[in-house]
């Protein structure tokens, strides 16, 4: 399914009722789309994997600008823990910088997206001599002391079966915003619909 | 049984006074159909199909739909032999081994989803495998009148319902939307409180 696939649902179910510029080709309405899936990535929908090259004494990386939030990491081939910042606290007061091979993973508190390793890994991984995605790299081609993210992902592209719910959710909020063409009622059984397409598709 | 496509949507027309297609052309209906049949066969679980997924030397992560581009939910996973593979949540992998990500085997003895689009095969394995992969489909597009449904007449309400609701949504007729949406809203919550579903959520 392509973003203009579910805008072009949005602008047929909205009967045109925006006044002017289609509903499709509104930034507004681009925005909202953007913001149904960062929902669902929140609520567990849509995730992915990603391979990140280390650096020796770098300890916070950044998955990607389409996560929503980090589910998981391992660094070469260990699961790491999720740790807190209180947690660390308590094992070292300056424990951020704590040299080894990281064993835990924590939300970053002090950059947007990101995440911290601890100890702060000592040695870089190999180099990446092939595409960054889910390529070969995840197979045969692991690189050695690379990490691993597992994380909820605000995709354009989102699976088609949720075409139809997806663009209820776009019509629920831009019918219940400020606008020449508000309409609590209407956005209401759009939102309803939509969540029971949901539960139908889980 | 099927029903051909130009049967539900006379039905439809009716259901929203709108016999000779003037406000709602037959061509959007047809469309809306699809859609309703792939949410309904979600919720009823009733085309099942099975294809292949062949693995890659000692890679554990796939991609569902880039793989298996019909599979709206993944029901069961067997190897070449025909064994199952078990379901299991991702985030319990590591209380058995915390080496899991880059663990070899001889064949895959669980499947997980991070999210519902990446699916893991645990352990990996040093050569390539072929699965057979079980999904409740993703229901072909209704390319025609004469395209016949997948789903079986049963369903056929529900999928009925789904489409009233939205052209009445569309010609916002607000008022007759509640018995279509009820109807709906029981589908879903049974399907919700069915006990084999909780047990497949669940993991």
């Amino acid at each position: 399914m392509t973003q203009a696939t579910v805008l072009a649902w949005v602008d047929a179910i909205s009967g045109d009722r925006a006044d002017g510029t289609p509903l499709a080709q509104r930034a507004a309405t681009t925005s909202l789309y953007a913001e149904v899936a960062t929902l669902l990535a929140r609520e567990g929908w849509i995730a992915n994997v990603a391979l990140l090259p280390t650096t020796a004494g770098t300890a916070v990386y950044f998955p990607s600008s389409e996560t929503v939030e980090v589910l998981g990491a391992f660094f070469d081939d260990r699961a790491l823990a999720r740790g807190r910042v209180d947690e660390l606290r308590w094992t070292a007061t300056q424990w951020r910088d704590v040299r080894g091979e990281p064993l835990v993973w924590i939300q970053d508190q002090e950059t947007t997206d990101s995440f911290r390793l601890m100890p702060t890994p000592d040695v870089g991984s190999a180099a990446f001599t092939y595409d960054a995605g889910t390529g070969t790299h995840l197979g045969v081609g692991f690189p050695p002391n690379a990490l691993g993210v597992f994380f909820a992902e605000s995709r354009i592209d989102l699976p088609a079966w949720l075409d139809l719910p997806v663009a209820l959710l776009v019509l629920a909020r831009e019918f219940s915003r400020e606008s020449d063409h508000r309409d609590p009622a209407f956005a209401g059984t759009c939102e309803q619909l939509g969540r029971i397409l949901l539960a139908m598709v889980r | 049984m099927a029903t051909a496509a130009g049967s539900l949507i006379t039905t439809v027309l009716l259901r929203v006074r709108d016999p000779d297609a003037t406000a709602h052309p037959r061509a959007f209906v047809l469309a809306l159909l699809t859609e309703a049949q792939r949410c309904v066969n979600g919720a009823a679980s009733q085309v099942v199909e099975t294809a292949t997924l062949t693995t890659a030397p000692a890679r554990q992560c796939y991609a569902v739909e880039a793989n298996l581009s019909n599979a709206l939910r993944i029901v069961g996973i067997r190897d070449e032999a025909g064994r199952d593979l078990t379901r299991t949540p991702w985030s319990a992998l590591a209380h058995g081994n915390r080496r899991w990500w880059r663990q070899l085997g001889s064949r895959p003895l669980v499947w997980s989803l991070v999210g519902r689009d990446l699916l893991v095969l645990h352990p990996a394995t040093p050569d390539a495998q072929t699965l057979t992969v079980a999904y409740v489909k993703k229901t072909a597009t209704l390319s025609s009148e004469t395209s016949v449904t997948e789903t079986t007449d049963d369903v056929n309400d529900f999928v009925l319902a789904l489409t009233e609701v939205i052209l009445l949504l569309k010609a916002r007729r607000l008022d007759g939307v509640a018995g279509p949406l009820g109807r709906l809203a029981a589908f879903a919550s049974d399907r919700l409180t069915d006990p084999a579903m909780q047990r497949e959520q669940s993991v």
